[in-house]
């Protein structure tokens, strides 16, 4: 009699934080490891949204049902990052639909001219992501070089191709400057090289810096300098941006997933999970 | 003695409508289903992606009588050289950069003129540089701004 009470309140602890409750389906890393208040949010989610492809069910459902639909264990890991970084039920509900209003097929696509973009990853990827971004917006600066790194030397290698548009945002000070100075490296085929060098020294921007930045990142000084001073540079950058205008573009970074405008939440760990997910749909 | 009585009164009133009113906060956030933090238990998000400024505008037909209302003023966003070609009569001159921000002389200008609405006419292209002027301008704090439809091109017919 002893011994069973006092084992009720061990009991009692264990169903509190949710680890004898097992998150029924979702045998997931991110959700094995949640505990408490994220894993209730959780578990209610998994148990009640349904992926936007392969399998009608519930996500927990899918995943027991479908071993073949990859997106059920995608999402129910999408559900769980997110529960474990603290977000609420809603909030989480809100990201899932926009993954889905943006990841879904056919969905409406855009023109680009993939030709007159720098590309970086695998050009024959059956994924092409086209990024537009200014050269002064600070969360560019975060989201291009992580999208860089995964892209050239991370989990997305030889999974996409990389396309990078510029669309100079109005309001940020010296972003004609800016944006211009790496359109003159994109004319001189440098461009990767140097805008990762203006986006490190993001902090610390000026315009005078800019000449430096370009020899550093292996241009010669007289032809940077005529390349910011073409007008056919000039042109280039206007119809870069024209072109985002066309294609709804109204804040950077806008990314395009093969042609599908991408309005899910932009954390590179989303971005692999997503350009992941639009490759294996595109080999299948 | 009675001006002290009066002070003390008004302290005590006040620092029990505080805790009253902080005790009524905290209740109520403490029983929200999504109630804030009080301590904040991880970093805010700093980064968010930049808008480019833009406001809602309304288009309207080249012949619409707003167009040559006696309140209205037209602009011609295109460059100079088009303007020199041809322009409404009336229009006024402001040039459309699609990279540097529409000078904050002719925000103020057209601001500070009394009109009732502004009617912005571009190139007529695909972006249409009248809309995106007039797109700027409304994000700019300017009200009732429009633009024409089809731009220049349209306005000539």
């Amino acid at each position: 009699m002893t011994r069973t009470f006092s084992i009720l309140p061990i009991l009692a602890f264990f169903l509190g934080t949710g680890l004898v409750l097992p998150l029924a389906g979702a045998q997931t890393p991110a959700c094995d490891a949640l505990t408490g208040e994220a894993r209730s949010v959780a578990r209610y989610l998994v148990s009640t949204e349904h992926p936007y492809d392969c399998c009608d069910e519930t996500i927990e459902k899918c995943i027991k049902a479908r071993p073949d639909c990859q997106l059920a264990v995608r999402l129910a890991d999408f559900v769980c990052r997110r529960a474990a970084a603290g977000q609420d039920r809603t909030t989480i509900q809100r990201a899932l639909q926009r993954r889905a209003t943006s990841m879904m097929r056919p969905g409406r696509t855009v023109k680009t001219d993939l030709a007159k973009s720098p590309m970086v990853g695998c050009s024959k990827a059956g994924v092409k992501v086209v990024a537009y971004v200014c050269l002064r917006c600070p969360f560019c600066s975060k989201m291009v070089p992580e999208l860089y790194r995964e892209v050239t030397a991370g989990r997305l290698a030889g999974k996409v191709a990389l396309h990078l548009r510029l669309f100079p945002i109005k309001s940020h000070t010296n972003s004609m400057e800016a944006n211009l100075a790496v359109a003159a490296a994109a004319s001189l085929g440098r461009m990767w090289e140097y805008l990762l060098l203006v986006y490190r020294h993001f902090d610390a921007f000026e315009v005078g810096r800019l000449a430096g930045w370009a020899t550093e990142a292996g241009m010669g000084a007289a032809a940077f300098e005529g390349a910011l001073t073409s007008a056919a540079v000039k042109k280039s950058l206007v119809a870069s941006k024209k072109e985002g205008l066309r294609n709804g573009v109204v804040a950077t970074p806008t990314l395009f997933i093969n042609g599908r405008k991408y309005v899910g939440d932009l954390d590179v760990e989303t971005l692999v999970d997503v350009i992941e997910e639009e490759s294996e749909a595109v080999g299948r | 003695m009675a001006g002290k009585d009066i002070i003390l009164t008004t302290l005590r009133d006040a620092v029990l409508v505080v805790v009253v009113s902080a005790a009524l906060a905290l209740t109520v956030n403490g029983v929200r289903e999504e109630g804030i933090e009080l301590v904040a238990s991880r970093a805010y998000e700093v980064f968010v992606p930049c808008p480019e400024p833009l406001g809602e505008v309304t288009p309207v037909a080249p012949d619409d009588p707003l167009i040559g209302a006696a309140r209205t003023v037209l602009v011609d966003a295109r460059g100079e050289e088009e303007y020199g070609q041809w322009h409404h009569t009336g229009s006024l001159h402001i040039g459309f950069d699609y990279l540097e921000p529409v000078p904050m002389e002719s925000v103020k200008k057209l601001a500070g003129s009394g009109a009732a609405a502004v009617v912005v006419y571009g190139d007529g292209d695909d972006p249409d540089s009248g809309r995106e002027m007039a797109r700027e301008l409304a994000g700019r704090g300017l009200r009732n701004v429009y633009y024409v439809e089809g731009g220049a091109g349209a306005l000539k017919k």
